[in-house]
């Protein structure tokens, strides 16, 4: 899903300044949501395990399971506790997600800097590269990719990485066009500052909280994004996620088990955190977006 | 015989701040009254108001009485419902916005949407309909071919002709035109402004001609009100108010104004800013902009007759000539 | 005029194709030599391995295996499915009508509820009912696809068992006539492409949403409401038809997503379709099946934004007279 166009529809903000950032993370609901599940979500990360009360790989006679006082929410094909599975599944989320968006923010800045900064073939053919990755679908891509190359979680994580890249790359390129033909930097040229001095001190600045913006909404599409990959069998086979555990109730037969306790909590968590990532982006784009009209 | 329109106490409000604070107007038939002033003075909403277009985030109170020809009845607009109104709109005034680009449907012929609004009115047949937007876009000067030409392939003057067309297309007894020839040449505005004043004459229109630019209306219009911050400071025939302006903001409008001859430097600017609607300043609005400001100047000054037939909002009209400005806007000259 | 535009946009596309065509073959050469895996063959004597490359045509330059391969595939030669051992085309082009069944049905009903959510929620702009459309909006797309397809089912397939849990027709029955085999096809897709719809509706939304908005501030619509015409009608009548047009191109976004939302949801609910093909491959390890999926997705994709393109010409007077 392209995350960079479901744009701030979810109503502004007029907050501006670094204590602006402090008003709309804390002073919204939105802000105070986003800020709330991201923090539980990866204190989970880490502590799923102590947290955990049971192994999560252990299996057990009480197969399928509805939620009890000894397992809150059931038990799985294996008779594993579902609770315990979705804390320590939640490592896998935050990881991938991350670690997926950075590549992509990397790539993506690099793609677009160069591009957009040395303009002439260099841009055309990176441009139209960017252009190739935006028309073909993604998931058959990422699907293709990961199969070839067995998946891991760190094939997962350069699979993403390097397939969700263009949306950045774009928007990148378009800032860099714009900051390129402004007043200070041709005086910075004039004054003879060279390439990499104009990229650093005045290109840079003035992309980075653009760029920072939409890898937010990129961490949420990678999440999203190894999801499906796990539930179609193509996670890393060593280790628990959200999506293993959909792909392992469904593979399993829940559905037709009626074993929603299964079904329902992985998705959901899934849901809300993508939710709260989206937010949050959202409004770090709009914030940024009032600002980056003032460039210096 | 009485006035075509006659409007008191006209406010508008936005959250409780005033955009338009107190307007009176009267139309004669068949006159054209000019309503002058900077951008952000009311001007536009005054106009919406009187066609009650506005937003619902705005406010309006006043009476506005309208008495075309033909009508028995006044039409109280203000009291109107909005279906009562849908009535009104066009059938007996009828609009004309700036920038035509933007003021046509850009996926419909152009002669459609001439047909939709007599359609709204009147019950015609297609045929009559057709003969009816021939007659019209000739009267502006425009071929019947045009009827089937998208807004976006005419030129701007041929919108802005076609924008009067579609204004007169339900005969009207008044025309409110909002900078209807901003957007243009100074060739096309020649050729509006001629259009709208022989379309004046045979046909008995009254025009509101809106702007910003006083040599436009100079040349149409037989009185001119002058609004400032929301309210009307000068008003009075257009030959009285030029020759001899009364309020010192007209004064500084006409100056701004290059003359013929005269020197050729840019005309000067009005330093300064309109005030906030919400923060209006103590006493006479005008005041942080006037040179010629004084003592009796923070007590906000009303609107009274300080000529025969010209009316202005300053403690110290009538002038009978203008002191030189000792200070810059805002300082005090001693009288 | 028409026809250079025209060429440019077809031009991009058959590029873009090709391009697809190298990743393809890089790709799947990438995975190894194909010789080291005919090498699997029980019993393959040397000779018997040289016999199989200089058959398959792998003793050739890389060149000339390329030439080979897009020729191949412009004659739909796509190989052999290793796990049934049928031609991987003709298993494509008996689920391609599924697949397009699915994925029209979808984007058909998401397009019309989104676009009128999108005028409800622009024309109450700051009220509850926006807010209200906006939240739910934001949940579907947040919402894993494939999960609420399994929602669905539990809903209404297990716990009220009103429609199929999965496949297209129900298995074992003899219809009366074309038109109840019709009915009994309609029955098992009314899940799936409910879950397509929401997966699609939210974008949807949003964009004519946003397009409404930016439309109902232009002067015609005061100019309209000037002539007399009711507030019903300028939206009906002006404001909808020019937002509906940025709708068209902006809509092709979400064509990339509706393949990766076929794929997923097919495989919740069996349906015979091009998703399922490709989970099958996925799991049976069936490279030339996934290659095939792949390039098919991939074509389908860059005709649907063509499509979208040719239309938006069509539809927009503006476009034409350049």
């Amino acid at each position: 899903m392209s995350a960079g166009t479901i744009t701030a529809a979810t109503g502004g903000s007029g907050a501006s300044g670094a204590s602006g950032v402090r008003t709309l993370l804390f002073g919204t609901w939105r802000g105070r949501f986003g800020i709330g599940v991201l923090a539980l979500t990866i204190f989970v990360a880490i502590f799923g395990e102590l947290l955990a009360p049971y192994d999560p790989t252990a299996s057990s006679t009480d197969v399928l399971q509805s939620p009890s006082w000894s397992h809150i929410l059931g038990t799985t094909e294996n008779g594993s506790d579902v609770f315990s599975q979705l804390l320590v599944g939640t490592r896998v989320s935050v990881i991938v997600g991350f670690a997926a968006a950075l590549i992509s923010a990397v790539l993506g800045s690099i793609v677009g800097l160069a591009g957009g900064y040395f303009g002439g073939w260099t841009d055309r053919i990176l441009d139209a590269t960017e252009n190739w990755f935006l028309v073909i679908p993604t998931l058959p891509l990422m699907i293709v990719l990961a199969r070839v190359l067995n998946p891991s979680l760190t094939v997962l994580i350069a699979v993403i990485g390097l397939t969700s890249w263009a949306g950045t790359g774009r928007i990148v390129r378009a800032q860099v066009l714009t900051l390129r033909e402004r007043a200070f930097v041709e005086r910075a040229r004039a004054l003879g500052a060279g390439d990499t001095y104009i990229i650093r001190t005045h290109i840079l600045p003035n992309t980075l909280p653009l760029i920072f913006a939409n890898t937010v909404l990129i961490v949420a599409v990678a999440i999203l994004s190894e999801a499906a990959l796990a539930f179609l069998g193509l996670g890393d086979p060593t280790q628990i996620s959200w999506g293993t555990m959909l792909e392992n109730a469904f593979s399993s037969g829940a559905p037709s088990a009626g074993a929603w306790w299964y079904v329902v909590p992985p998705g959901l968590c899934i849901t809300i955190l993508v939710l709260a990532v989206s937010m949050l982006g959202f409004l770090f784009e709009e914030y940024i977006n009032p600002r980056l009209r003032e460039v210096a | 015989m009485s006035a075509l329109l006659e409007v008191e106490d006209l406010r508008v409000t936005h959250d409780g701040n005033p955009i338009v604070d107190g307007v009176d107007l009267t139309l004669a038939p068949g006159e054209a009254l000019a309503l002058a002033g900077e951008s952000g003075c009311g001007k536009t909403t005054t106009a919406l108001a009187l066609m009650r277009l506005l937003p619902p985030t705005l406010v309006q109170s006043g009476v506005i009485t309208l008495r075309p020809e033909g009508v028995t009845d006044p039409i109280n607009i203000g009291r109107r419902t909005e279906t009562g109104m849908r009535l009104v709109r066009w059938r007996h005034i009828s609009l004309i916005f700036q920038g035509a680009m933007n003021s046509l449907d850009p996926v419909q012929k152009v002669g459609k949407q001439i047909a939709e609004a007599i359609g709204i009115h009147e019950r015609a047949s297609s045929s009559d309909i057709a003969a009816r937007i021939g007659d019209l876009l000739a009267t502006v000067g425009l071929t019947g071919g045009v009827a089937d030409r998208y807004p976006h392939e005419l030129s701007g003057g041929q919108r802005q002709r076609v924008m009067i067309a579609l204004a007169l297309a339900c005969g009207p007894s008044l025309v409110i035109a909002d900078e209807p020839t901003t957007a243009l040449d100074v060739v096309m505005q020649a050729q509006v402004l001629q259009l709208l004043e022989r379309l004046r004459e045979e046909l008995g229109l009254a025009l509101i001609l809106i702007s910003h630019d006083l040599g436009v209306l100079a040349e149409t219009c037989d009185r001119i009100a002058v609004m400032y911050a929301g309210r009307i400071v000068e008003t009075g025939s257009v030959d009285a108010v030029f020759a001899a302006p009364q309020h010192p903001y007209t004064k500084l409008l006409l100056d701004s104004l290059p003359v013929i001859g005269g020197d050729r430097g840019v005309g000067v600017a009005i330093p300064g800013a309109p005030p906030n609607p919400g923060e209006p300043p103590p006493g006479c609005r005008f005041r942080p902009r006037c040179p010629y400001s004084a003592e009796r100047c923070d007590v906000d000054p009303p609107l009274r007759e300080v000529r025969p037939g010209q009316l202005a909002a300053c403690h110290y009209a009538p002038w009978e000539r203008w002191p030189e400005p000792v200070a810059a806007a805002g300082g005090e000259v001693s009288r | 005029m028409t026809g250079r535009w025209l060429f440019t946009k077809v031009g991009a596309a058959v590029l873009t194709l090709i391009f697809v065509l190298i990743f393809n073959f890089f790709l799947f050469r990438a995975i190894g030599d194909p010789t080291t895996q005919l090498a699997r063959l029980p019993g393959a004597t040397d000779k018997e391995i040289e016999q199989l490359k200089s058959d398959y045509g792998l003793d050739k330059p890389l060149l000339g295996q390329f030439a080979d391969y897009v020729g191949d595939t412009a004659t739909l030669d796509l190989g052999i499915s290793q796990n049934t051992r049928e031609p991987v085309w003709e298993e494509i082009k008996d689920a391609l009508p599924w697949t397009l069944l699915l994925v029209g049905t979808g984007t058909l009903l998401a397009t019309l509820i989104g676009a009128w959510m999108g005028v409800k929620a622009a024309t109450k702009r700051g009220t509850k009912t926006d807010d209200g459309l906006l939240g739910f909006s934001l949940f579907t797309y947040a919402a894993p696809e494939y999960w609420i397809g399994i929602i669905l089912i539990l809903l209404f397939a297990v716990a009220w068992p009103i429609f199929p849990a999965g496949q297209q027709v129900t298995p074992g029955v003899e219809f009366a006539s074309w038109f109840d085999e019709a009915l009994d096809v309609v029955d098992h897709l009314v899940l799936p492409a409910t879950a397509m719809t929401l997966m699609l509706l939210g974008q949807y939304f949003l964009i004519m949403r946003s397009s409404m908005v930016d439309v109902l501030t232009e002067d015609f619509i005061t100019v309209k409401r000037a002539t007399g015409l009711s507030r019903e009608r300028v939206i009906n009548r002006h404001a909808v038809p020019n937002a509906l047009l940025p709708l068209v191109t902006l809509s092709a976004i979400q064509f990339g997503a509706v393949a990766g939302g076929a794929i997923t949801i097919e495989t919740v609910f069996s349906w015979p379709g091009l998703g399922e093909l490709s989970f099958n491959a996925i799991n049976d390890k069936d490279f030339p099946m996934l290659q095939g999926t792949f390039l098919v997705f991939s074509v389908g994709v860059i005709f649907a934004n063509l499509l979208a393109d040719i239309l938006y010409f069509y539809l927009d007077p503006r476009v034409q007279s350049r």
